[in-house]
């Protein structure tokens, strides 16, 4: 290794070269596919906005978030914590902090561009919608240099990264969106972009020379009456039981996070409902994505509810702390879910209080109460009331699903097999929205209606096996009691006994057969995945 | 191991003392063979064989979220024999502070911590895995001080793992070498200690740890 700039390099390579492989053979894949495609002359257009932000817009953004968590060094620090994230084993390099700063600033910027370069060549479907050829490519640079300088920025409050990061981001973002709206040339949106990235440096470098010398401000001083507050809420009562301890010790390490996560971003919502005026479609898109916001957050919450240690940057194996507490791998899981219960039940009474507060004070109230009735005359007051609370049961149970359907991989500690369950669905997302695509533009929706019932029919027999395998380890290892697999059979079967009712009941006519709805409330309710949590769990536990 | 006494695990880096130490607790599964603590396996029954077993590591993966109280409190929940006033004591003598929060702590109090969360239940056997690596001699002493009252007071059992040898030598009843795995020397130490005895001298078990394993302990990378 010659230089620092090299050395520096090498570390990116060689911590995330299966990450960058990956890219890689997504992009190959992704290029051999739109060969075939265009060779074949199969017609594949996605003139919608909805069809194109999910086939184009969804990837690149999963990479994009990739390489803004490698270049921030946010895959090994601490977000919330007031100390910089600039790893601090760097600082004892005998390298200068400009250098520190500067290096992998620029990477950041290399590999951002060359993602854009390349999806702008290889990754974009035929579309009648005009992509611009230059500017989202700065802005992406631009996105990766402030995170970066802001990350690295020690500060006096934990928590206050994410705020000032979210904060100045948007700041970015509205000034696009600003530029948009007043149709400006691509020529002016890089002139306006542009000088956002060179001013990210002397912030960046301000930052890590802060960092360095150990200079961390501390304003929790004047939040004393905080902290006396918490102290008298602190649990002071020994706990009933072990299990009850253990469910303490999850909600303590994850249980704040998504409720956190959904309050920050409820108030930025709501706000657009002062903007929504009287259309009925925007205020309807905007409660809809108010009521996606908690779905969407647990998908990153269940990242740390699913990781086995519970330090953050640790090895992904479970931590001797936790494997040796005299508790079963079934106590264990048990403690989790109990906290996923909690935290969904938390995360979804803000949303429910917040909603009628943000109707209410902006004025729009009065439109979604005439909605309702309206939807009331049409099917009746029982069933439109049903319907509503089915929607908001979904949504709930939703979120529950997003927080415990990982677990089963995350769990196994097994680095390779977390790695590559995201290898899958960000392929998975790649080729979800091609054949969608392929299946409306050729008009086979119809014949994908006729088959639908043996699709599902397909995926309840595979789901039930994998039950009845995770079932049969479960009890051959004694890691569940016999009792408590039965009362869990029982209860599943109720659960989709019940959905199926319900939806026989909310959905009438002949073009729905009953044995669809039992079909898809089979799948509705989680079985083989959750199940199989304990097993991962006795993997990663005795090695 | 039979009850009531001090078992001093040497080796060199890397030999297998923790590998050992992670079988007896459940955390490896045996490829051959079987392990058997207190007549139960510890991978098919690990309830009732971690709740007899106190365990401090050199890792020492304390949340450092929580605070000395709440870990005191988390903890006490998994043993019905917590003593609170044993607790308490220990928490005096090793002056924790209850509000601080673990991760402010020194390497040392973390280990005085770990400590007194090993020892509050009294357990049956207490498994000390390179427990005063890079510790200072106080907390060192606090440790042995540890090890010796619980025989003398309980009559529990300790497995005491170091490369330290004279703390091993200090505190051992029965010395265990291993070597690449095996175990190359079991026996009461002055037993050991009598049969290395060299024209009327006693040699220390460092010596005696170098004469069975020290050249080709050198030979073996660092773990």
């Amino acid at each position: 290794m010659r230089s620092p700039a090299l050395a520096i390099a090498w570390e990116f390579r060689q911590r995330h070269r299966w990450g960058v492989v990956a890219i890689a053979a997504l992009f190959l894949a992704l290029s051999v596919i739109r060969l075939a495609v265009f060779v074949q002359g199969l017609p594949i257009d996605f003139d919608s906005a909805e069809s194109f932000a999910l086939v184009v817009v969804g990837p690149i953004t999963v990479m994009f978030t990739y390489f803004l968590a490698v270049f921030t060094f946010g895959l090994e620090g601490d977000l919330a914590a007031r100390q910089s994230m600039y790893p601090a084993r760097m600082f004892t390099r005998p390298v200068a902090t400009a250098s520190l700063a500067g290096w992998p600033m620029l990477y950041g910027a290399a590999a951002a561009a060359i993602l854009w370069i390349v999806t702008r060549l290889v990754a974009l479907w035929p579309s009648s919608i005009h992509v611009p050829t230059i500017w989202p490519g700065i802005l992406a640079v631009a996105h990766l240099a402030w995170t970066q300088a802001l990350t690295w920025m020690p500060y006096g409050l934990p928590g206050l990264r994410v705020f000032v990061v979210i904060l100045w981001l948007t700041v970015i973002d509205i000034i696009v969106l600003l530029a948009l709206h007043f149709d400006v040339s691509e020529s002016v949106m890089a002139a306006i972009l542009v000088p956002l990235i060179p001013l990210a440096w002397p912030v960046a470098r301000f930052a890590v020379a802060r960092a360095r010398r150990g200079d961390v401000p501390d304003w929790r001083g004047s939040f004393r009456w905080r902290a006396g507050l918490a102290g008298a809420f602190r649990r002071r009562a020994h706990f009933r039981s072990p299990s009850s301890a253990q469910a303490w010790f999850e909600w303590r390490r994850n249980g704040w996070s998504l409720p956190v996560w959904v309050a920050i971003l409820l108030p930025l919502e709501l706000l657009l409902l002062w903007v929504a005026g009287p259309s009925k479609v925007l205020v309807a898109e905007i409660l809809l994505g108010v009521c996606f916001t908690p779905v969407i957050m647990a998908t990153f919450a269940a990242v740390t509810v699913s990781r086995s240690s519970p330090n953050a940057g640790a090895s992904y194996s479970l931590s001797p702390f936790i494997a040796a507490r005299p508790l079963t791998n079934a106590q264990l899981i048990a403690a989790k879910l109990k906290m996923t219960v909690l935290t969904t039940a938390l995360a979804w009474l803000l949303v429910l209080l917040a909603i009628p507060l943000g109707l209410q004070l902006s004025g729009e109230m009065p439109l979604v109460v005439e909605q309702s009735r309206q939807l009331a005359e049409v099917v009746g007051t029982p069933r439109a009331v049903v319907f509503l609370l089915l929607v908001v049961a979904g949504f709930v149970a939703s979120t529950w699903k997003q927080l415990v359907q990982s677990l089963y991989i995350g769990l196994t500690g097994r680095e390779w097999l977390i790695k590559g369950s995201v290898f899958v669905i960000v392929t998975v997302l790649f080729c979800l929205g091609p054949i969608v695509e392929w299946i409306v533009e050729t008009r086979r929706v119809g014949r994908v209606w006729s088959a639908l019932p043996a699709i599902l029919a397909v995926l309840v027999g595979i789901k039930m096996c994998a039950a009845a395998w995770v079932v049969a380890r479960l009890y051959r290892g004694r890691l569940v009691r016999d009792g408590t697999l039965v009362i869990a059979a029982v209860c599943w079967c109720v659960a989709v006994l019940w959905l199926y009712a319900l939806l026989a009941w909310l959905v009438f006519g002949p073009l729905v057969p009953r044995y669809f709805l039992l079909l898809v409330a089979i799948l509705a309710v989680p079985l083989a995945r959750v199940s199989a949590a304990p097993l991962a769990l006795a993997w990663n536990r005795h090695r | 191991m039979p009850r009531g006494a001090v078992y001093g695990l040497v080796g060199a880096n890397g030999a297998g003392k923790t590998t050992l130490i992670k079988h007896i607790l459940g955390l490896l599964r045996a490829e051959s063979g079987s392990v058997r603590v207190f007549g139960l396996d510890p991978v098919a029954d690990p309830v009732a064989v971690l709740s007899r077993i106190g365990y401090l590591s050199e890792d020492n993966d304390i949340p450092g979220w929580m605070r000395v109280d709440e870990l005191i409190r988390y903890t006490r929940a998994f043993y019905p024999a917590w003593d609170d006033v044993y607790a308490e004591e220990l928490r005096r003598t090793f002056a924790l502070d209850p509000t601080a929060r673990i991760k402010h702590l020194s390497k040392g109090q973390r280990a005085r911590l770990g400590l007194l969360i090993a020892l509050a239940y009294r357990p049956e056997l207490l498994v000390l895995d390179e427990p005063s690596s890079g510790l200072d001699p106080i907390v060192r002493r606090d440790i042995l001080g540890a090890v010796i009252r619980t025989i003398a007071d309980e009559g529990g059992t300790v497995l005491f793992s170091s490369h330290l040898l004279e703390e091993v030598e200090q505190v051992a009843d029965h010395v265990t070498m291993i070597h690449q795995g095996k175990i190359v020397l079991s026996a009461p130490l002055d037993a050991i200690k009598e049969s290395h005895r060299v024209d009327g001298r006693v040699p220390s078990l460092a010596e005696i740890f170098v004469a069975h394993v020290g050249t080709a302990a050198a030979s073996v990378p660092e773990a």
